[in-house]
Formats: C-alpha cells, structure tokens, sequence
C-alpha cells in the first residue's frame, strides 16, 4: 500500500541550534544545541524538560517562528531552512502549531466561524468553495456541536477553546502538528478528552505530531519516541518504552523520580499522618 | 478534643447583577487537626480556592460567605477586618500559586521578612535578620547569609515560592493554607517543596490544608481529602482509602481520567455521567464570575 513518499520521513532535524545573543556584554544563551530527530508520519515524539530547557524554544525553530542559528530543518526532503519567506509560508501550510494556552491564542471577541476559516485568507488556494459547510465539517471532527459556528471565543471554556484551536490548525490538512504543552492549562477530566480526540485524529489523519511537555505520565501514554531536554540539548532520545523503562541518563532518572504517579502514598515522605 | 479548624455549612454566594446569586459553595464541612494535611481536590470552578479564602476572611463582596469556620474554637465567619488580622499570619498562614509574585521587588527578600518577624512576632531587629537568615536556609536556599540582600527578581520562581512559604512559616501558624502552591512549579521543584512543607509539619505540629487539582500531588502530601465539585463535596475520607475505593462517580471518573492510572491514552475516561460539553459550559459560566 504505502509509497515511498509515506516511508520518507515526515520531519528531519540535524544538529539544530538556537543562540541568544547576551546583551550588554551578558554571555550568549544556548537554548538549543544540536539537537537532531527524525520525525515519521503517524508518529508523535515527545519532546520533555523543565521550564528553560529549550523545548519551546525548539518547537518554535522547528517552525522557524524563531530564526535557527544553525542546523538543517527537512520537511519531507525539503530544506527549509534556506526557504524565502514566500517559499517558507508555503510550506508551513503543512506544519500547523497549537499553543499551551487558548485563552491567548484564539481573539475572545472572533466568532469560531472566522477563527477556522482565518488561515484560508493567507492560504487563498485552499479556501473551499462552501466554507461555511467546512468549519462545520471541522467542528464535527473535532467534537464540537455545529451550532457553535457563530458563537465568540470569549463564550468558550478552555476545553472547547483548544478544540477550535485544533480545528483551525486542521483547516489546513497539515501533516505534522507541533503541539506545545497543548492541555497543560486544562483540567485533568477536560485534558483527558482534548488527548483523546488528539490521538484519534492522528489515527484517522495520520499526522505526526511534536509534542512538547512536561507531564511525563501524559508523555508515557501518547510518546512513541521521547526526547529528554536539558540545557538545551537532548540527554537522551529514543523509543518511548526504552527511555521510561530502563532511563539511561542521570537526569531523566530524576526527572522520572520527582514526577508525582498515583501509586505513591504519602507516606514516602515520613510526615505524621 | 476539638478540631483545629472546623468548617460546617460553608457556603459563598457571588450576588450578580442579573438578581439571582451564583453559588460557588454550597454547604461544606470539614475538620483539620494539627499535624494533619486536608486535600481539597477539585477541578476549575468547584469552590475550592472560594473555600480556602472565605476561611481567611479574603472573600470580598459582591461575595457573601454563610456557615461557620471555627479556628480554635473562634468563629470566623463575619469577623471584623481587625479580629481576623489577628489571626491572619500567627493563627492561619497562607501561600498561593501566585505567592511567588507577591513579593515585593524593590525590597531584598531578606529585609521582607525582617518586617514580618519584627511587625508580627516583635523581635529586635538584630534578632529577626538572624531568624531570617535561619528561615531562609531552612527553606533550602543554599548560602542563606549572601543571598539576604538579594531582590525577588534575582530568584527563580521555585526559589521565589520558598521565600514565600518562610515567610507564612516565619510567623509559626497553627494551620497553613497553601492554594496550588506547586502549580506553577517544575516537578523537581515541586517535589523539593513538597518534602520541606512535610518535614516543617513534622517539627511543628502545624495542621495544612492543601488545595490542588492534581491528584498525584494530593497523594504525596495530604492523609485525608475532599472532592469537591460544583460547590459541594462530594467524597471524603483518608487518602489511600478514597483513591483505592473511590464511592462517588465523579471522583471515580477523576481518577480515571489522571494519565497516571492509565496504560495508554485509550484507557483515559472523561469524568462519568456528565455530557462533556454541557460540563464544561457550567465550567464556564462559574467562572465567567
């Protein structure tokens, strides 16, 4: 069935580097230092780390929403870190990016028609001949009732608002999505709906996804490969059974230890009970 | 023997211009002892920050806080300003998820809590830096002495949350209400404070109430807990005992919507019984407040 275009890989980064300049004679900030992946379609890498470890950093480069210093950024083959900028807006039609937090994401005063429909005025090409019909299409993908077209962003909880912001990256038909810390501001029973319809889109559409986070107990669920940041660079990087079952480097021990599971009971700790 | 804190029929209306209230509480009880941690475990919008505040006296109107809140036997509820000072700081000890911000930035943490144990606990001023400098290393900040002098904005934001909680320490409280105070936080920061307030509750017999959507969270650190949702609670009882056998249907469905009780995102469940979206609408509008 597949072709040799499906088996190319849908993401390839090699030796991507970002460097701030230090102000003022402060040093220089490394927030990524080569970093290499590869990315297939159908295939979600998890990328994790604390804050300042570079993975948003990373997710954006990959994107060029920020300028890599260095590296090679291949989507399907094709270099884009030497695309003009007209060259470059073609391509990300195919890389759409959802963010952490929708209440600054998506206009409170939008309608959720105008917010799905919105890339179609950069990428006229695209645009369907009804629409309309389409958002609606969008909003059934993801799980939101049709009626919802007209209503303003601002009347939305943040689980429904995330799902505009899917619905809106999806209008497009991308194939990779970068989802960055995408339900770390949601409720656990609202973040456990928002994965699943992620999940069951990847299935359907066969996306590959970049996902950015630090919840390790959500990464082990989701993550076919993980990447595990720190000070920029990957630490470890592999197949997601390996590194959460037998982690070999000291940090992600660590970070695997602090992270807090179900299991453990508060007596570890020694306090009175 | 009474209990350190007893809350009975605790609720919080928010009057709306619309004429009808919205509840946000709606007739909570519970008890803290000392040297006991109370998990008040529940989603956006189901009461549970309302709650720790209206105990404080830190609901203002259009909130209208019912029932009663014994500390120490003292009722709370419709306390004047005056009265519950009193108690704010030596009595009940606060920290918030956004505690960390409250520092003031033109003052050098050292010297902010120099005046909390001068104002508060009357020490001389040569007295309360050296206490200071004591709480600042009991907090874990490493080489206490050099870091006095430095500004909030020198500290990360963990390091900024453990000047916080030695402030609310400072003043040696009988109960501590910490509200999401890791939220913000790293996991190994999280973990670092979570050990420090439990070794603090070991040396002084201090009763917690710890308020957390994080179940995991609510596992490491408290022996009994509350469910909360819409206002009510809707489960209680030890820790261990409610996640291993959890009676109501939504904290069974809460459980099983934490990835940690997952093996792979399809055994993940939204909360049971309730139409998402209609969910999520109530959500919304509690807090469209």
């Amino acid at each position: 069935m597949s072709t040799a275009s499906d088996q190319a890989p849908v993401l390839e980064v090699a030796g991507l580097r970002k460097v701030f300049a230090g102000k003022r004679g402060a040093p220089d900030t490394v927030a990524v230092a080569d970093v290499d992946f590869t990315l297939h379609a159908g295939e979600c890498l998890a990328v994790v780390g604390e804050s300042g470890s570079g993975k948003s950093t990373l997710a954006r480069s990959v994107l060029r929403l920020i300028e890599p210093t260095d590296g090679r950024i291949r989507y399907r083959g094709v270099d884009v870190t030497g695309l003009n900028p007209a060259e470059l807006r073609r391509q990300r039609r195919h890389m759409q990016m959802i963010f952490q937090d929708p209440y600054a994401s998506l206009h409170p005063r939008q309608t959720v028609y105008r917010l799905v429909s919105e890339p179609w005025r950069v990428h006229r090409d695209l645009m369907p001949p009804d629409p309309r019909a389409r958002v609606r299409e969008l909003l059934d993908q993801v799980g939101m009732p049709s009626h919802a077209i007209d209503a303003h962003a601002g009347q939305l909880s943040g689980g429904q608002r995330q799902r505009v912001s899917i619905a809106r990256a999806l209008s497009l038909r991308p194939d990779l999505l970068v989802l960055d810390e995408p339900v770390s501001a949601l409720d656990v029973s609202i973040q456990a709906q928002v994965i699943t319809l992620l999940m069951e889109l990847r299935e359907e559409l066969g996306l590959a996804y970049l996902f950015i986070s630090h919840d390790l107990a959500l990464v082990r669920l989701v993550a076919d490969h993980v990447g595990v940041m720190y000070g920029g660079r990957f630490v470890e990087y592999g197949p997601a059974e390996r590194v959460f079952g037998n982690p070999q480097d000291a940090y992600t021990r660590s970070l695997l230890a602090a992270s807090p599971g179900l299991g453990e009971s508060s007596a570890s700790g020694g306090g009175p009970r | 023997m009474t209990a350190l804190l007893e809350v009975r029929r605790l609720t919080v209306e928010f009057l709306t211009d619309s004429g009808s209230p919205i509840q946000a509480v709606r007739g909570v009880d519970f008890a803290v002892d000392a040297g006991q941690t109370l998990a008040i475990l529940g989603e956006s919008g189901s009461g549970k920050s309302v709650t720790s505040k209206a105990l404080m006296g830190l609901v203002d109107f259009p909130g209208v806080v019912g029932g009663s809140a014994r500390f120490e036997g003292r009722e709370m509820i419709g306390l004047g300003e005056r009265d519950l000072q009193r108690v704010r700081g030596r009595g009940i000890g606060m920290v918030f998820q956004d505690s960390l911000d409250s520092l003031n930035p033109v003052y050098s943490v050292g010297s902010q809590l120099v005046e909390a144990l001068r104002v508060r606990m009357g020490l001389p001023h040569q007295a309360a830096r050296a206490r200071a400098v004591e709480l600042m290393s009991e907090v874990g900040i490493v080489d206490a002495e050099r870091r006095f002098s430095s500004y909030p904005h020198q500290f990360s934001g963990g390091m900024r949350q453990r000047i916080c909680i030695a402030l609310a320490i400072a003043l040696q409280p009988r109960l501590l209400i910490a509200d999401e105070p890791t939220t913000a936080l790293d996991v190994t920061v999280q973990a670092g404070i979570i050990r420090l307030l439990k070794r603090i509750q070991a040396e002084t017999d201090m009763g917690m109430i710890f308020v957390t959507h994080d179940l995991a969270v609510a596992r490491m650190i408290a022996s009994h807990v509350v469910v909360m949702f819409e206002g009510l609670v809707v489960e209680r009882g030890r820790i261990d005992d409610v996640f291993a056998d959890p009676d109501h249907p939504y904290t069974r469905g809460l459980l099983a919507s934490h990835p940690g009780a997952a093996r792979t995102w399809r055994d993940l469940r939204a909360v049971a019984g309730d139409p998402a979206l209609e969910r999520e609408e109530v959500i919304a509008d509690v807090d469209g407040i």
